[in-house]
């Protein structure tokens, strides 16, 4: 029964989607480096002012969350590669057309493309025993689902520290 | 064959291993990250030491602001003036005190709700849906009629005031705004000017924070127990157009809050503050407690079916509320302490007050639409005998006599209420019947112009 056509069919493919999928893996990999993302001048800012943060480089100079930590959902692999693949086709596009950005006045919307679910994967116990009190009051409102507001509405100088003020110092290498 | 389907399953398992490592690869790259600096972060109760400099400093240079704050019970939770008054050097507000210039701590005299909400998230969020925030600064900022009271009119320029002169905010500033809150205006030195600031409780902030705790919870000692009593509301709700102190003072509510407050527990947590802390309720108790099975809220809007402010009395939708649910939840405040029968007679007095005031000001309004398309109104409402009538029936009397019966304050019912209502009413009647009847408005103002008490 086992027709030898057949095999060598199932075994090209199996092939084509493991290449691929090494291939695939890489390529996600590879743009997933904060040096990739400042390979755009555009994110050069971004990522000088991630490096003196203490996600960056700032504390014992070890980095301990990237750019596609924060800034992609980590809600499952389809979400991410979706908006993954979402916002890197308008960068593109944004990139190749020159279309100015303000990013200052962006900094309104940091919940809409800093996603918490990015946070909790790393800070998953917040309201752990020995936690200030004053931490506690707001990590249990927003546990309990009391709050709509997310990590950086309060810890808005997480990722890129006072990047407005960052942004209007000579900082911007063009 | 066999060799072929060995070499097929060695493959695919290879295959499914090798997979299987990538992600697991690609995961261990993404997430587990190696989190040794974060330790750094202490678990500390204490302050930093740029937290205690301010304090330091502060305990000599204002020692009564120190004072306040210590007594309250955020201090103990060591939250400081750092964490309240520190601004990034980005922010609109950003300046440095006397105390810090040259370092690279900015700080701002002006806090706003945004601020706290980092620590009282679900607070902040219910007070912003309430009608103490935005809508409080409303008539302040973004109704042409009220800018045309507080500085045509009462700012005098009508009389001849300069209208440039600083004496025309007067009342903006040191009235309106202390109880409804203003909108902040900037210097180049990043601090507040033209009186912009302190405001009440819908003050709107450069960082878009909108509202004033302290008008509740007055600095610097932030009292949980403060906000629960009358005088809370106290310093805005009284007065001859909404004297809710006064109603609920001369209530029976009132009474026991009179003679036994003092025995009360007023800080129990919130949650837990329950009839035993207290025999009777107080405003809080009504409009924002926890009790029973209720949840405590910062919006006073949640719990109230009729709107008892403006000219005609509608059930509350969209902004303000929604009036068949804020009905339930004001029959389930009562139920704590009263029986279904006695509650439903005070839900009845209140919708048949509704029906009467309403009765009233429809007849008045058909009046006055009446005099308006036979050319018999003045275009100046406030030298207009009529109309200044009209405007106490609605503001004064009609108000006190809505909510005196919300609230039990039977003398507002009666004496400052129906009774002055049917009385102004009987005024406007015959002005009214003067100039149909003469086809002209009467020479003088036959009103009073500090409007009846
Ligand atoms: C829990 C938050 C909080 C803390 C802690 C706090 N403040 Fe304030 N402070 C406020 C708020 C709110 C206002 C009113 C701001 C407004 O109306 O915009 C204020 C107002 C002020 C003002 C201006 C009003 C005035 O009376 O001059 C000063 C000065 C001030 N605070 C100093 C301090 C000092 C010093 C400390 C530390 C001992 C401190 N604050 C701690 C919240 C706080
Ligand atoms: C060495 C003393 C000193 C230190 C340290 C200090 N201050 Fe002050 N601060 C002052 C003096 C003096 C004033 C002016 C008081 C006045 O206007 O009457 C002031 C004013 C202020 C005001 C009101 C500003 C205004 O425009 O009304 C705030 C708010 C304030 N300080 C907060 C802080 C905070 C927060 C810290 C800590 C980061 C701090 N201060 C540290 C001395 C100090
Ligand atoms: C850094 C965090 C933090 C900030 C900012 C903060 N609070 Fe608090 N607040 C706390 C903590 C923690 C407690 C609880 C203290 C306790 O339970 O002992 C508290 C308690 C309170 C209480 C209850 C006090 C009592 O008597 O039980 C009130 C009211 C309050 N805060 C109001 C405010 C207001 C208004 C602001 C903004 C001006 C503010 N808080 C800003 C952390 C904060
Ligand atoms: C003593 C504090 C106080 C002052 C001063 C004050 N108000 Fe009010 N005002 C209130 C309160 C409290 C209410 C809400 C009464 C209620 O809901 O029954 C209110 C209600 C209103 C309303 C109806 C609600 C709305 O937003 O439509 C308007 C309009 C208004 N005030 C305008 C003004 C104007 C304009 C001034 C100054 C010329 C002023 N008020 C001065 C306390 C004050
Ligand atoms: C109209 C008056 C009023 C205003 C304005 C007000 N509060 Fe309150 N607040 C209260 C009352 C009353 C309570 C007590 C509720 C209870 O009895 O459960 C309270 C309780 C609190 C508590 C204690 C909650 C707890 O779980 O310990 C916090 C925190 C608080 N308020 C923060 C705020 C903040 C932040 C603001 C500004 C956005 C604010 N309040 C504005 C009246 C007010
Ligand atoms: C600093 C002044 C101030 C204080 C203190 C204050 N209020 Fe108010 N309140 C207002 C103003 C102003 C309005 C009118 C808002 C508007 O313009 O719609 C209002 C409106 C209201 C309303 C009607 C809301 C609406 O949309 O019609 C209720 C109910 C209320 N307040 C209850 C309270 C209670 C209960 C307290 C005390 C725990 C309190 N207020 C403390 C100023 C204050
Ligand atoms: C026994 C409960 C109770 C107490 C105590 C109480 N209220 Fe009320 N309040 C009510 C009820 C009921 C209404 C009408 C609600 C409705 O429309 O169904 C009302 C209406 C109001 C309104 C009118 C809202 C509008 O429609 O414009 C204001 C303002 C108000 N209360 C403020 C206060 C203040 C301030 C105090 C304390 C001095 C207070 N209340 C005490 C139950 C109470
Ligand atoms: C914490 C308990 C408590 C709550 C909540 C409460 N009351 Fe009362 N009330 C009392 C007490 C106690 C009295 C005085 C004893 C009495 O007259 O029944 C009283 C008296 C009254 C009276 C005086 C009339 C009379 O029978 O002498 C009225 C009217 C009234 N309440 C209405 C209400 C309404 C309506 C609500 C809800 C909006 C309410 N109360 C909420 C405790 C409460």
């Amino acid at each position: 029964m086992f027709n030898r056509a057949i095999f060598i069919k199932l075994f090209v493919i199996l092939i084509v989607i493991g290449i691929s999928s090494l291939v695939f893996y890489s390529a996600v990999e590879y743009t997933s480096t904060p040096e990739y993302c400042a390979s755009c001048h555009e994110m050069q800012p971004f990522y000088d002012s991630w490096s003196e943060t203490s996600h960056g480089m700032k504390d014992k100079g070890v980095v301990k969350a990237v750019c596609v930590d924060c800034h992609l959902p980590h809600t499952g692999t389809l979400a991410y590669m979706l908006a993954k693949g979402k916002s890197g086709a308008n960068d593109t596009w944004a990139h190749i057309t020159g279309r100015k950005t303000d990013w200052i006045a962006n900094l309104e919307d940091s919940e809409e493309y800093t996603y918490h679910t990015g946070c909790r994967k790393c800070h998953v116990e917040l309201v752990a025993q020995g936690i200030p009190l004053k931490a506690y009051r707001a990590h249990n409102q927003y546990k309990l689902g009391e709050t709509s507001m997310t990590c950086v509405t309060c810890h808005d100088e997480a990722g890129h520290g006072d990047v407005a003020d960052f942004m209007s110092a000579d900082n911007i290498r063009e | 064959m066999a060799r072929a389907r060995k070499l097929f399953i060695v493959l695919v398992t290879v295959f499914m291993v090798a997979a299987a490592f990538s992600v697991l690869w690609a995961a261990e790259k993404n997430g587990s990250l190696n989190l040794d600096g974060l330790r750094e972060i202490t678990i500390d109760q204490g302050y930093t030491k740029d937290a205690a400099k301010c304090v330091e400093c502060h305990a000599k240079k204002t020692p009564g602001i120190v004072e306040s704050w210590k007594s309250g019970r955020m201090s103990h939770a060591a939250v400081s003036c750092i964490d309240c008054h520190s601004v990034k050097k980005s922010s609109p507000m950003a300046g440095q005190c006397e105390g810090i210039k040259g370092s690279k701590i900015f700080i701002s005299p002006m806090v706003s709700p945004k601020t706290c909400a980092r620590c009282h998230p679900a607070e902040v969020e219910q007070f912003s849906k309430s009608g103490h925030a935005r809508l409080a600064g409303v008539p302040v900022l973004e109704k042409d009629k009220f800018q045309k009271l507080m500085y045509h009119l009462e700012g005098g320029v009508f009389a001849g005031n300069d209208k440039d002169a600083p004496s025309v905010s007067t009342v903006r500033a040191a009235g309106c705004q202390s109880c409804h809150g203003g909108e902040v205006q900037l210097g180049p030195d990043n601090r507040p000017i033209n009186n912009t600031w302190p405001g009440g409780i819908g003050e709107r902030y450069p960082d878009g924070g909108i509202g004033n705790c302290t008008v509740c919870h007055t600095r610097h000692n932030f009292d949980l127990k403060e906000a629960r009593k009358p005088e809370a509301c106290a310093s805005c709700h009284l007065g001859p157009d909404h004297p809710d102190i006064e109603i609920y003072l001369s209530s029976k509510h009132g009474q026991q809050f009179l003679a036994h407050g003092d025995e009360w527990k007023w800080d129990s947590a919130p949650g837990v503050w329950e009839p035993g802390d207290y025999t009777a309720p107080t405003c809080a108790t009504c409009h924002m407690s926890g009790i029973g099975d209720l949840n405590t809220t910062h919006n006073i809007n949640e719990r109230l079916k009729w709107d008892l402010v403006h000219p005609r009395s509608v059930v509350r939708s969209g902004e303000r509320g929604n009036g068949e649910k804020g009905d339930k939840l004001m029959r389930q405040v009562c139920s704590n302490c009263h029986a279904k029968t006695h509650t439903d007679v005070q839900r009845s007095n209140l919708d048949n007050a509704v029906d009467l005031y309403n009765f009233y000001f429809d007849k008045a309004t058909a009046m006055k639409n009446d005099l308006k398309s036979k050319n018999l109104l003045k275009d100046d409402p406030w030298s207009d005998g009529f109309q200044e009538l009209n405007y106490y029936l609605w503001h004064h009397t009609g108000r006190r006599a809505r909510q005196g019966t919300a609230m039990f304050g039977a003398d507002y019912t009666q004496w400052h209420g129906f009774f002055q209502i049917f009385q102004v009413y009987k005024d406007m009647e015959d002005i009214y019947d003067y100039r149909i009847k003469n086809n002209k408005i009467e020479e003088l103002s036959t009103v009073m112009n500090s409007g009846p008490e």
